[in-house]
Order: structure tokens, then C-alpha cells, then sequence
């Protein structure tokens, strides 16, 4: 039955395609978009003495990253309310409850939230790689990471981990939100101001003053993450973002030391929160939808 | 004749203490298996409550119902009954078709053309690839009733289902609901406040008001047809006197009387009035309908 729901809801996905490119599409499109900006606008005309290297592996790594800022994350919930509540907003429930069960088709929208997620994280790497490539057409040096290349691939690998993992928790909140407010605007509006109080209140618990439980903070699991898949590749070719994150997120021992917890933490998050969701769900009343 | 559904002392309660709200009270119904059953009641009578219960959208505060002889509303119950509750429920950005490919895989059901098929049948084959957000209140409610007959369902339940029709819509929807009874087997549970319609189309009834069961049984036997039993109006003078020779029988309606009895008794009863020295001026048949029986249950005025 989950994959019966899971059809139905895939084809209502891909012929509601405004909202699907702006939940998924918009993402990727504008990295690549502000990646090619930067390096035609702003590079070009700077000269090779401004920035006289090109690290094409850390742009594929800082494409993968692309959902660990919370800016971004605004359009995949908005994709997720759409899926989590979209049924109350157009009051559809009534429509198709009778065709398959509550549990199931909550785990098909999670499921096809997942598809769509795994797909726009990809195409963030791959907007990376083509301004890393263009970045490279355009350097006098090129650097390659001093890693072999199964450390590349664990780095890539763990980067896409940490932000598909930030986006399932994420989209748990969503998901609970959209139950219990029955309205895509909440969804969105909610867990947004949640995590922006979420990300205020890390910054207090960012270096040096770092608590062991703080990557119960999404944001600040993610960043250990990533600072991780960061230090796997070393810092030879990183770009002025993976500083920044490198020098507000924490230092690599730290890092490597939390790491594994901000991934328990993360999948703590995702499975509490849809698994709330969906036990609310199926005791909810749907006299008016 | 085995039930289409049944309840036993179905009861519904929203919120809870002094402020709770009893949608629905103790309930107890028998729908048989075939024909059209309809469920009438003024506003907040608890209609829509029952056909939620049924369909598992919120849950029971007490008693409890079998539906097509299952105790338990599960999804393979579900997946044997048609549904069109309320307004109709469509995804704004699906065409026609893709709505019905939409629910077909929402159900697990797949049979090759049906989808054509269904439009077909509610008249919305030209607006096949058109999408509902363009459609009209009486295209959405063809469409809503296109997806409850999917998937061959035994049991159709419509709420509300000529709503935003036509009348030609509404005689189409008549035929086509006396079609689905009679050629194709389904019974059909429905609800409505278009009374003549409900007394064209249905065979049974269920009245409910504030939440409890008024009256039930066949439209022929509620009007009073079956019994034979009619209301004569009478234009007479003096009232008092008319009265009180029909006792029980009469009562004041309008300008004169109204009697119960039948055509058999009318002449003996009139001679009775006319032997006391009453004068009449004018008798007449009054024809009970269902929205006579409907009113003076629930409260209103009747005929």
C-alpha cells in the first residue's frame, strides 16, 4: 500500500511543477546561477592575482553542503508543507483515506520527500562541480586534494550525508507542524522560526565554548558533519566559506569528536519527529479537514 | 436482506465537560444492501458526522457499526465504498485525468481505460485534460462523483451530490444514480436537503435531527401513500363544532381544518359534519409529501 501511495503521490509531484522546482529546483539552480555570477563578475575582472587557485573537489563538496545554511532549507519545506499538509489546505484527506491507510500514505510523502531531497542535494553537488570546473578553466593552479580517492569519496559521501540528514529533520518538524496546524503556512512559517531560534541560540555553544550535547542543535550537528567531510580533503583548496564555517563551527579534533553524535543526533530528530507525526495523525479527527 | 450498514448506539462527542458538543447520539440504523437510502436533517442534525464515522475519518465516542458486515473500518472495507463528502475534494493543479490516475494509484486499482470510461459517464470526457482549478462548482462535483465510481465501488456514498448542478445536471444525476442502483447493483447511501429530490430518487429514508434518529422506513410509508391514510382539508364553519365531531382526527390548518383519514372514510365523515349542521364551503385533498413529514419531525410546519 505505501507503494501505491507512494505512485500517486509522485505523479501529483510532477505535475504540480512550480511548486516541485521551487521546493527542489530553485536550490541548486541558484548556486549555480550565483556560483557562475561570482566567477564571471567578480573573478574575471579581479585577475588571476585575487584568487589564483581552483579547488574543483571542494566546490563539488561545498555544493552537497549547500542545505547546511538555513536560508536555502526555506524552499525544501516549503516543499515538504506542501506535501505534509497540502492535504488539509486543498481538504483532500476525505479523498483519499478511503483508498489507502493513514500510516501508509505518511511514509509515502515521507518517502517521495526523500526522493525529491536525495535528487536536489545531488544537483547542488553537481551546480558545484560545473563552477568548479569553471573556476578551474579560469585558474592559474589547480589544486587536487592530498587525500586518495577513497577518502574523496568518504568526504563527498559524508557531506551528503550531513545535509541529507539536516533535511530529514528538518522535514520531521514539518511534518509535525503540518499535522497539528492542518495549514501549509504554519508548516513553513514554524519550522523556519524554530530553527532560526535554534541557530541564535547555537551560536553561544560554538567554539570555545562547545558542550558535548550541543550538536543537538541540527545546525551545529550538520557543521561537525561537514567539518569533518572538510578535514578529509584537507584545507589546501578550501574556499572562503569553508574558512568561515571552519573557523565559527570548530576546529577538526573537535569535529571528529561530534561528528557521530550530530549524525545520531540528526536521525534522533527525523525518526522522533515523523514518528510523532504519524502517530498524531492517525489518531486525529478529520471533521473538517 | 443483509446490511449495508448497521450502527448500535453510535454516538459522536466534540470536546469534552459542559461545552461538549453531541454531534451524535446513541444511533441506531440498519441500511440494507441495495436501493438508494437517504439521510436527511436540517443543519448540524449530525449527516455528515455518521458518513465521517463510517469512513473512519474521526473516530466513534461510543456504541459502534459494521459496514458491508465488517466490524473494523479498515482499508480494505474502505476500498469496496465510492465517497463524496461535503464539497468535492480535488487537487487543484491535476487535470480530470490525471485526478482519477491519481486515486486509481491512491487505491491500488488499475484497469486499462476506466479512467476515460467514468468521465464518460458524468459527461466530462471534453474536459479530460483540462485542470480542476478551471472547472465549475457543477464540473467539480461530476468529477468528485467520476473518482467514488473509480473503482467499481458496492457501496457509493454521496453527500450533498447535486450540489452546483444544473437542472438538467440534477436529472442527469438522477438517472444516473437510479442507473447504478438498478443496472449495476450498488447501493447508495445519500444525503441531501433537496427533499423533492431525495422523494424522487430514494427508497428509504432516515430523518436525524440534533443528533438522534427521528424517523426511518420506507418514502412510501412515511408520506402516509402505503396506509392509504391522507390529510382532507376542510373549509368549515362553525371550527369548534367541526372539531369536536372529529376528535383526534382533525385539527386547525389555516383558515379551516385538517382531517387524517382516507378516501374510504371521507364521505362518511363529511355526511357526519354536514348532519351536525356544519357548513362546508370547501374539502380538498391535501398531497403529503416528503418535506411535509421532513418539517413537522424536525420541528417546522408541516402541511
Amino acid at each position: 500500500m505505501i507503494l501505491q501511495a507512494l505512485r500517486a503521490e509522485l505523479l501529483k509531484m510532477s505535475r504540480n511543477r512550480w511548486s516541485t522546482f521551487w521546493a527542489y529546483g530553485f536550490p541548486p539552480a541558484f548556486s549555480l546561477i550565483a556560483g557562475l555570477i561570482v566567477q564571471f563578475v567578480v573573478r574575471l575582472p579581479a585577475g588571476a592575482e585575487m584568487f589564483n587557485a581552483a579547488a574543483p573537489i571542494s566546490s563539488v563538496r561545498d555544493g552537497l553542503a549547500t542545505y547546511s545554511g538555513l536560508f536555502l532549507q526555506i524552499f525544501p519545506i516549503a516543499g515538504a508543507a506542501i506535501l505534509f499538509a497540502g492535504e488539509y489546505r486543498w481538504e483532500t484527506w476525505r479523498a483519499i483515506l478511503t483508498r489507502n491507510g493513514r500510516t501508509s500514505i505518511m511514509i509515502a510523502k515521507l518517502i517521495a520527500f526523500v526522493i525529491a531531497a536525495v535528487l536536489s542535494i545531488i544537483a547542488c553537488g553537481l551546480a558545484g562541480l560545473v563552477i568548479g570546473l569553471v573556476d578551474a578553466s579560469q585558474a592559474a593552479t589547480i589544486v587536487w586534494p592530498k587525500a586518495d580517492n577513497g577518502q574523496i569519496a568518504l568526504s563527498l559521501a559524508m557531506s551528503f550525508a550531513g545535509a541529507f540528514l539536516q533535511l530529514m529533520s528538518t522535514a520531521g518538524l514539518v511534518m509535525i507542524l503540518a499535522v497539528l496546524s492542518r495549514a501549509i503556512i504554519a508548516a513553513i512559517v514554524g519550522p523556519f522560526l524554530i530553527l532560526s531560534v535554534a541557530e541564535i541560540a547555537s551560536i553561544r555553544f560554538r567554539l570555545p565554548d562547545y558542550r558535548d550535547w550541543a550538536p543537538l542543535f541540527p545546525n551545529l550537528a550538520s557543521d561537525a558533519i561537514q567539518q569533518v567531510s572538510h578535514s578529509m580533503i584537507g584545507n589546501s583548496g578550501a574556499t572562503l566559506s569553508d574558512l568561515a564555517r571552519s573557523a565559527m563551527g570548530g576546529a577538526d579534533a573537535y569535529a571528529q569528536k561530534l561528528a557521530p553524535l550530530g549524525a545520531a543526533a540528526l536521525v534522533f530528530w527525523a525518526v522522533a519527529l515523523t514518528t510523532t507525526a504519524i502517530f498524531v495523525f492517525r489518531a486525529q479527527d478529520l471533521s473538517k479537514e | 436482506m443483509t446490511a449495508a450498514l448497521e450502527t448500535t448506539g453510535l454516538g459522536k462527542s466534540f470536546g469534552s465537560g459542559a461545552g461538549a458538543v453531541h454531534a451524535l447520539q446513541a444511533l441506531d440504523l440498519s441500511i440494507p444492501r441495495g436501493g438508494v437510502f437517504g439521510i436527511l436533517g436540517p443543519n448540524g442534525a449530525g449527516k455528515s458526522t455518521l458518513l465521517r464515522l463510517v469512513l473512519g475519518l474521526i473516530k466513534p465516542s461510543r456504541g459502534s457499526f459494521r459496514l458491508l458486515e465488517q466490524e473494523q473500518t479498515n482499508v480494505s472495507v474502505l476500498r469496496r465504498i465510492g465517497a463524496m463528502i461535503e464539497a468535492p475534494s480535488l487537487y487543484p493543479f491535476l487535470t480530470a485525468r490525471d485526478t482519477l490516475t491519481a486515486f486509481a494509484r491512491m487505491s491500488g486499482f488499475s484497469e486499462p481505460g476506466r479512467e476515460a470510461q467514468v468521465l464518460e459517464r458524468v459527461g466530462l470526457t471534453d474536459a479530460a485534460h483540462r485542470r480542476a482549478k478551471t472547472f465549475s462548482m457543477g464540473m467539480r462535483q461530476r468529477l468528485a462523483l467520476a473518482a467514488a465510481l473509480l473503482h467499481r465501488p458496492e457501496l457509493l456514498i454521496l453527500d450533498e451530490p447535486t450540489n452546483g448542478l444544473d437542472p438538467a445536471g440534477i436529472q442527469e444525476m438522477r438517472v444516473l444514480i437510479r442507473d447504478l442502483v438498478d443496472k449495476d447493483g450498488v447501493t447508495i447511501i445519500l444525503s441531501s436537503h433537496l427533499l423533492d429530490e431525495v422523494e424522487k430518487v430514494c427508497d428509504s429514508v432516515a430523518i436525524l435531527d440534533h443528533g438522534k434518529l427521528i424517523a426511518s422506513g420506507r418514502v412510501a410509508d412515511l408520506v402516509g401513500a402505503s396506509t392509504g391514510k391522507g390529510l382532507l382539508y376542510l373549509d368549515v364553519s362553525p371550527i369548534d363544532a367541526a372539531l369536536s365531531i372529529l376528535g383526534a382526527k382533525g385539527r386547525r390548518h389555516g383558515e379551516g381544518i385538517a382531517a387524517e383519514t382516507t378516501r374510504e372514510e371521507a364521505p362518511t365523515l363529511i355526511r357526519q359534519l354536514v348532519a351536525a349542521d356544519i357548513a362546508i364551503t370547501e374539502a380538498r385533498w391535501l398531497v403529503s409529501t416528503l418535506e411535509d413529514v421532513f418539517l413537522s419531525r424536525t420541528g417546522g410546519e408541516g402541511q
